[in-house]
């Protein structure tokens, strides 16, 4: 990767590059520090408040955020345990579909006829809205958890699975043939030199793939509807109960945002040395 | 944002390789799909699946051969709101991009909220959508809009903000004009960018225009995928999902040759 330290030329340079983070990051790391973000957080809560009065919206269309507090304070075991489980089967589908994608990944970069063939195909099927799979696996797996950790699974799968090939694809030739002048074993390559280099691609997959999980997870429990934090939302939804239905789209927020921030920071610390690099 | 890379990687990616390389990447797939299918029989015999379970290839085939039309034709309405959501929520998404990259006090206040919403699953709000605008072609049409608002902003963002200041400060010594500088410089360089950013906003305008269907049932391949599931018309159901991985996939294929003409400079 041509390591300047000017983005137009890092633009310019081979295949598989990325832009280098830590600009984005400086920018990012000013940006939420600024005062400014607690006065529009806080803009928005009292909008909220206004709009409710002045508007008279029926506590049904957009109740006031003292009813959603409400909701949430005063049921927090209903909100933890449905988070619980939500949060379970994201992780369970992130570990199986993760590692499946990671190793079939592998795989099929040492098979030029599997890279071809399947590199247009993977990127086209990205499109395909993997809750479109919902109804089928609903036939195979039956209402349960099964279902959800499922699609989880089957969309980390891919996520993982494009990534790591583009990460691998993207390792510069140099490398590789530095490797192969001293000998390597095609396992040593592998280990030191093309995954290493694959690595930041990688963790872009596992930073969205984490909070891709999530989505895939609360659309399921929306659709099947038995336990989690999507179930909340649709059940007081049939409820008519808007405020719990904010509450826990609030709950799912959160979670979202965690979800993220230790995406970033295990980003940050395995490819530490990628951020050092460009400052 | 590093979604923006991976789009980068991705529009850069397959055009290397010599010629007969390039024929092979169209060859490639098409036999690995006739050998997916093979698989599939060959999986069924073997195993006996029940027809419910993994209907046979020959029984998709019989549906997309006898109710095509009704596929396409149901698609193409769910392609309606995915084309609305796509345009609306790309122009929103464009001038917000916009905006919010030039007025700093806006970006300093707006743009959190931007990362921490494009972050979070925009799903969770379709129930809530669906109460304020009932189950229609307009909360459909929110859905959409909205899911392709946030990468197309997010990308402008990063894009405008990567130009090179050395560059912008040298130009507006020469020329001066803030809209010259912005037609010039900025705009040439946002442009992977920008154009990445709507390319995901395609892709998730198409996630949430079939999703919307699937969660409330009314028009749509979205619906028509749902009610098969009710009957556990299970050859339907992967007819209908190849209907819309194939459509997907030309739209993507599509969107990613208008990009590379657009920007051939790079």
């Amino acid at each position: 990767m041509a390591r300047t330290k000017d983005h137009v030329l890092v633009l310019r340079s081979a295949a598989g590059d990325q832009l280098p983070p830590s600009r984005l990051a400086n920018i990012r790391h000013r940006v939420w520090n600024s005062k400014e973000l607690l006065l529009t957080l806080t803009a928005i809560v009292l909008a909220w408040i206004v709009v409710v009065d002045v508007r008279n919206f029926h506590p049904i269309v957009l109740p006031p955020p003292s009813s959603v507090a409400d909701a949430l304070i005063e049921n927090p075991g209903t909100y933890a345990s449905a988070g619980f489980i939500t949060v379970y089967e994201m992780l369970l589908g992130f570990a199986a579909g993760g590692t499946l994608g990671f190793v079939s990944a592998i795989g099929i970069f040492y098979s030029p006829f599997l890279r071809r063939s399947l590199y247009p195909l993977l990127l086209g099927f990205r499109i395909v809205p993997k809750v479109a799979f919902v109804p089928l696996f609903l036939v195979w797996f039956g209402i349960g958890v099964g279902v959800k950790v499922a699609l989880a699974s089957f969309a980390i799968f891919f996520l993982i699975l494009v990534q790591t090939l583009l990460g691998l694809t993207g390792v510069e030739p140099e490398l590789v043939e530095l490797g192969r002048s001293l000998k390597m074993r095609e396992v040593n390559i592998l280990r030191r030199i093309r995954l290493p280099a694959a690595l930041p691609a990688i963790m872009v997959g596992v930073k969205l793939g984490i909070t891709y999980a999530l989505t895939n997870v609360v659309v399921a429990e929306m659709v099947v509807a038995t336990d989690g934090l999507g179930f909340l939302v649709v059940e007081a939804r049939s409820l008519v109960k808007t405020d719990e239905m904010i509450a826990a789209i609030f709950v799912v927020a959160f979670i979202g945002l965690v979800i993220y921030g230790i995406g970033t920071a295990i980003e940050r610390r395995v490819i530490f040395w990628y951020f050092e690099d460009q400052s | 944002m590093t979604a923006t890379n991976v789009a980068q990687a991705e529009s850069a990616a397959p055009q290397i390789g010599e010629k007969s390389g390039r024929i092979r990447r169209f060859t490639d797939p098409l036999l690995f799909a006739a050998i997916l299918v093979f698989g599939w029989q060959v999986a069924i015999w073997v195993t006996g699946f029940h027809p419910v379970v993994l209907p046979p290839p020959s029984r998709v085939f019989d549906i997309l051969r006898n109710q095509g039309d009704f596929l396409v034709d149901n698609m193409l309405t769910t392609l309606w709101t995915i084309g609305w959501g796509f345009l609306i929520g790309g122009v929103f998404g464009l001038v917000s991009g916009i905006l919010i990259n030039y007025i700093p006090p806006v970006r300093r206040a707006i743009y959190p909220v931007l990362v921490a919403l494009y972050v979070i699953p925009k799903a969770v709000f379709i129930p809530l959508f669906i109460l304020w605008w009932g189950a229609g072609l307009q909360y459909k049409l929110w859905v959409t809009s909205l899911l392709a608002f946030f990468p197309v902003t997010e990308n402008t963002i990063t894009g405008l903000q990567g130009v090179d200041r050395e560059m912008v400060e040298l130009t507006q010594s020469l020329q001066g004009s803030q809209f010259f500088t912005f037609r010039k410089i900025a705009l040439p360089f946002a442009m992977p960018f920008v154009l990445a950013g709507l390319r995901i906003g395609l892709t998730e305008a198409f996630i949430g225009g079939v999703l919307s269907e699937i969660i409330v049932p009314s028009t749509g391949i979205g619906s028509r995928i749902v009610e098969a599931a009710a009957f556990s018309n299970t050859e339907f159901i992967i007819a209908a999902i190849m209907v819309v991985a194939a459509f997907g996939i030309v739209a993507y294929f599509g969107f990613l040759w208008l990009e590379r003409k657009i920007t051939f400079w790079y």
